[in-house]
């Protein structure tokens, strides 16, 4: 008996001890692992601010004197605006005053703009020039010259790839995008086409639109909610260096014959001293300048020009042909 | 009964308790500090996605100078993401262009983001929320503002953490219950076997055991009963050497008293013979024989009294205990013994007749008188001296104390006095059982056998019997 107790005390407290260390080691371990869980991420300060402490929005003050350069949407904001927004700071600094660039909805808004003095000067598309509003309020300054073209440009027939189709005459009863209903390459030689064949689009194609933006028209083709679309080549050119993808699942169809390249035109009743500061601050972004370059690259220019005798004549000739393309109804849907 | 310090109980129920809390904290505290990341994470992409989708979404009509589109932009943002408190646009001069506010915007809104690490951390009262900035056209065409809300992420985080702690707590308690019945599985066993093992007896059965069970527990409780068996076992024969042992030392006694006896005997047959021859030469002398008949009757009664005192020593018995006379019994072992004493060792007893009877087997009562008065004649073999015996009653038990003045032991000799085959007396003198066998005896008996002892001095034997009645 005195065995066992003497080993009933002993066990015991051996086991108790054992334990006890257990308990002491667990926490020990303990305020490292809850250090290590309390790791919250809370890592950067929360600054103090107030939704009910507010204040009036200053009113925009207008610049003194700022130059509101235009653009029609021949390239969609998405596309088009970080090349115009560098035409514009590019120009600000030649001008030395602020360039505002204004982007319209569609083309005809460019030349309201221009007819009612909202913008002093706009690009426009070659086919605006077609517009009276345009034509009586403003006249064309300076040319772009296009890549590999000059003041040349074409427009082009573009289908999906997958859709089968070859030829224009396979668009019947096929959806068609137009640009918009100011475009040269995007309304007017399409319908010049129809027109040669005695077609109009509303009986020919199934479904016409306006996207009034050519990269749009493109993007709709690739994608495939329109089969086709006509569109600008170099616009084309751009959208296939930048999208090789989307390039790759479409297919030209045709190739217009040479047009007049779209034109910089100014309002007519601008200030000469204003108006021979724009042009030679435009023409000045093709002296090899850095931001000059950066201009024309992003524009796809190579260059700016003045409107020469052989463009007006072309441009005059491009007027007859609208002129022809109304007459013969060709206009009408 | 023989209780747990720490119960199995306890134990696994407080460590069951430390280990829940310990890594139930610690994965409440990872989990919430890994879903605030993660999800921080993924407002911090979608705060910045939003903004920089205002910022493409608002070039058109930033280039249209719409600033009634801007406006509208922005509440359309608002309707399908309700976590959007403002969003704002700025002009590249830092002047606000539109926004998701009326008139009048908060001051920290009144200019484009200060910039710094993106996005800022805001906090208005409990509403905290995230600023973030996106450039449109790389700022040249100004800037936007958009503040997301961390309610909603907070809110999934403090879900998360509620779901967690309740799975923390649900397993608690079912842990806490399952470890109560295993503990309590395993504790009732325990005490079984515990109980069982302070209510063996080596003469008894075993007591029943949880030997069926197939965990730990059956395997001690099957190992315990096997050691039972073995200790009774052994027990067995243990009891059936001390019985040799008895028998031997009873036959070395009767050797060692045989001479004496012998002695004791030949004095009163010597004269019985001398009276028969001298009757037998006269056999007709009838005064002779009334002279020498009472005489020669003494002596044969003499010797039959000493022959019967060691044919009951000599009988072989088991254990009967019976009510015993001390004081008739010591004379017995005396009458065997005092034959060996050496002339001039004198033998006193004061055991008073009216002692209560102890209980004992009467036979093995002598053979352990007979053995410590053996001892002490042996002890006094060179010596002249007494040996006294002297008995009382204490209580329920009564108390003999054998005292001699013989050499006595030193305290090696004492410690080592009840080991069996252990003696100091030449060869053919002693077995080395005596005292051993009469301490079994004395505890088979009830009763106790203690020694004291001092080299030179003498030994003193005290002898504790159990009257009859207790």
């Amino acid at each position: 008996m005195s065995v066992r107790r003497a080993a009933a005390g002993r066990v015991p407290a051996r086991t108790g001890g054992r334990a006890g260390t257990a308990i002491l080691r667990a926490g020990l371990l303990a305020p490292f692992l809850l250090a290590l869980a309390s790791c919250s991420g809370d890592a950067a300060p929360y600054e103090g601010v107030s939704f009910r402490e507010k204040a009036p929005v200053p009113k925009e003050t207008a610049p003194a004197k700022a130059v509101r350069l235009g653009m029609a949407p021949i390239l969609s904001a998405r596309a088009g605006g970080e090349g115009f927004t560098l035409l514009a700071e590019a120009l600000s600094r030649r001008l030395s005053v602020p360039v505002v660039p204004l982007l319209g909805t569609d083309y005809r808004e460019i030349n309201a703009m221009l007819a009612f003095g909202q913008v002093e000067a706009g690009i426009v598309c070659t086919g605006a020039l077609s517009d009276p509003q345009l034509t009586e309020r403003g006249e064309v300054l300076l040319v772009p010259l296009l890549r590999g073209t000059g003041t040349v440009y074409h427009g082009l027939i573009v289908a999906g790839k997958e859709s089968g189709l070859r030829k224009f005459e396979d668009l019947r009863s096929r959806s068609f995008l137009f640009t918009d209903p100011l475009s040269l390459t995007g309304y007017f030689y399409p319908l010049s086409l129809l027109c040669e064949q005695g077609k109009r689009p509303g009986s020919f194609f199934s479904s016409v639109g306006f996207s009034h933006s050519h990269d749009r028209s493109l993007e709709a083709v690739a994608g495939g909610s329109a089969d086709a679309a006509a569109v600008d080549e170099t616009v084309y050119e751009l959208w296939r260096r930048a999208f090789p993808d989307s390039a790759a699942r479409t297919r030209v169809l045709l190739r217009s014959a040479d047009f007049p390249s779209p034109p910089i035109v100014v309002r007519k009743d601008l200030p000469p001293a204003e108006r021979e500061a724009l042009r030679k601050a435009l023409l000045d972004l093709g002296s090899g300048r850095a931001d000059g370059r950066a201009v024309l690259e992003a524009m796809g220019w190579t260059g700016i020009a003045e409107a020469d005798a052989d463009y007006l004549r072309r441009v005059e000739e491009l007027r007859r042909f609208y002129r022809n393309l109304h007459e013969q109804g060709c206009l009408s849907p | 009964m023989n209780r747990a310090a720490f119960p199995l109980r306890t134990r696994i129920l407080l460590l069951l308790l430390l280990g829940v809390v310990l890594f139930g904290t610690i994965n409440v505290g990872l989990f919430r500090s890994l879903m605030l990341r993660g999800l921080r994470a993924s407002l911090e992409a979608q705060g910045q996605a939003l903004a920089d989708l205002m910022a493409e979404e608002g070039i058109p009509y930033l280039l249209r100078r719409d600033f009634g589109g801007l406006s509208a932009l922005g509440d359309a943002l608002r309707q399908r993401h309700p976590e959007v408190l403002y969003v704002v646009f700025y002009d590249p001069q830092g002047a606000v262009e539109a926004g998701t506010f009326s008139t009048d915007l908060p001051v920290f809104l009144q200019r484009p983001s200060p910039g710094g690490p993106a996005p800022r951390r805001y906090r208005d009262g409990s509403l905290s929320f995230l600023d973030f900035s996106g450039q449109v056209l790389g700022g040249r065409l100004g800037s936007v503002r958009v503040g997301l809300s961390e309610a909603p992420y907070r809110k999934r985080v403090a879900l998360g953490q509620w779901v967690l702690l309740s799975m923390v707590f649900l397993f608690f308690i079912a842990g806490s219950a399952g470890a109560a019945f295993i503990a309590q599985d395993v504790h009732r066993d325990a005490l079984v076997l515990t109980q069982a093992v302070e209510a063996f007896r080596l003469d008894g059965p075993v007591p029943p055991l949880p030997v069926g069970r197939r965990d730990e527990i059956g395997a001690v409780a099957r190992a315990v009963a096997e050691m039972m068996e073995r200790l009774r076992k052994l027990h067995r024969e243990h009891l059936g050497l001390l019985e040799r042992f008895r028998e031997v030392d009873r036959m070395a006694s009767v050797g060692l008293v045989a001479s004496g006896l012998a002695h004791d005997i030949n004095n009163p047959l010597s004269g019985l013979l001398v009276s028969l021859e001298r009757l037998a030469r006269d056999p007709g002398n009838r005064e002779k024989a009334q002279a020498y008949l009472p005489t020669m009757m003494e002596a044969a009664r003499h010797i039959r009294e000493v022959l019967q005192n060691l044919l009951a020593y000599v009988r072989r018995q088991r254990y009967a205990e019976e009510p015993v006379s001390l004081a008739e019994a010591f004379g017995k072992a005396r009458l065997l013994v005092e034959p060996r004493l050496q002339p001039g060792v004198l033998l006193e007893t004061d055991i008073p007749e009216d002692l209560p009877p102890v209980r004992f087997d009467p036979s093995c009562l002598l053979q352990v008188l007979l053995n410590l008065l053996l001892n002490a004649a042996d002890a006094m073999e060179s010596k002249s001296g007494r040996i006294t015996a002297e008995a009382r009653r204490e209580g329920d038990r009564v108390r003999l104390v054998l005292t001699d003045e013989g050499e006595g032991m030193d305290e090696e000799l004492l410690a080592r006095a009840f080991e069996p085959f252990l003696t100091t007396k030449p060869p053919g003198k002693g077995t080395g059982l005596g005292l051993p066998t009469s301490l079994r005896m004395m505890k088979d008996h009830g009763g106790d056998l203690l020694l004291r002892s001092r080299p030179g001095e003498g030994t003193t034997a005290t002898l504790l019997f159990r009257t009859w009645e207790a």
